[in-house]
């Protein structure tokens, strides 16, 4: 598995297949997506936590996909291939992380940062100020050595919530290629 | 007594096959040769018999699948280690245990090739053999 940059797209449902460009496609070298985004053909890891879910996605997962499934759905599809049980989250046991009560975008980013990586992009990713974005940024202060991206496919106002945090970075596309190859030719 | 655990130590299945293996199961000893000690088996060769024929019944039930199976060359008390690659032919080879006159003992790991940590589970024949979901795993 390559680590260079993981890369997750969230549940905002603005990113498709269609609007994906080539460029930004290109610099997913680890890509996990939320349940069934539209993108889940093209992802390495699709994390579910939905059992409606995970039934279509393994009807209609590509050979390139792996789905990710906590433990009790897992266990419906243990003898099938391109399926892996939820790794156990140590790093977020003290925060009582529940997989089976938290957004499928939240558990893609937990994955992320289990997997680990000096950097992890945030893409298409829904806020949402009553869970989601304190569950966010509860996981970016966790791991306060990694960096997080927030990418937007267009140039936006910077969202004033992530003032406070300090490791991650708001961008649009054409800032993240540029970090991305910088990042890369520092490897 | 090294001789009659030879079949113990040569039974690593299609080598040069050797892909990641998943899945583990207990397959258990006739009832007879279950729980006894090697100091046992040592003053019993009546069971050591027993035992290697069984194991070479395994092997060869286990060479008609397709993908690798090992089993585990060192002996213990209650059965024998097995190692698969394929959840399809694992699937088929629990629902023919009656059949071929075997007993697997309902645990079932799971290398999570991820975490590359064995997942345990239980599981339990629920079903016909011809369906695809006749075995409940929990």
């Amino acid at each position: 598995m390559s680590n260079k940059i993981i890369s997750i797209v969230g549940d905002l449902g603005e990113l498709t297949p269609q609007n994906l460009s080539a460029n930004l496609s290109a610099r997913f070298d680890t890509l996990i997506v939320a349940g069934q985004h539209a993108l889940h053909k093209q992802a390495d890891y699709s994390c579910v936590n939905n059992a409606e879910q995970l039934d279509k996605l393994m009807r209609e997962r590509a050979e390139k996909t792996t789905i990710i499934a906590p433990r009790n759905q897992y266990a419906k599809y243990v003898f099938y291939n391109k399926i892996e049980c939820l790794p156990l989250f140590e790093d977020l046991d003290p925060y009582n992380f529940d997989p089976l009560d938290c957004s499928q975008q939240i558990l893609a980013l937990a994955t992320a940062c289990w997997i680990g990586s000096p950097v992890v992009a945030l893409f298409d990713f829904m806020l949402e100020p009553k869970k989601e974005t304190p569950a966010l940024k509860a996981i970016l202060k966790i791991y306060p050595n990694t960096v997080f991206l927030f990418v937007r496919l267009k140039k936006g106002n910077k969202i004033t919530v992530f003032n406070d945090v300090t490791n991650l970075k708001q961008m649009d596309e054409t800032e993240f290629s540029a970090f991305y190859n910088q990042h890369i030719k520092k490897k | 007594m090294k001789q009659n655990f030879q079949l113990f130590i040569i039974n690593i299945l299609k080598r040069n096959k050797m892909e990641k293996l998943k899945y583990y199961i207990m397959i258990e000893w006739p009832a007879t040769c279950r729980n006894r000690s090697e100091r046992t088996l040592k003053a019993r060769p009546d069971l050591v018999h027993k035992i290697n024929e069984f194991t070479a019944r395994v092997i060869d039930i286990c060479k008609k699948y397709k993908k690798p199976i090992q089993i585990d060359q060192n002996y213990n008390m209650i059965g024998i280690k097995t190692w698969w690659a394929e959840g399809e032919e694992l699937y088929h080879f629990l629902m023919t245990q009656d059949e071929n006159n075997l007993q697997v003992i309902p645990e079932l790991g799971v290398m999570n090739h991820l975490s590359e940590r064995l997942v345990m589970f239980k599981f339990q024949v629920i079903g016909p053999k011809d369906k695809k979901d006749s075995i409940l795993v929990y």
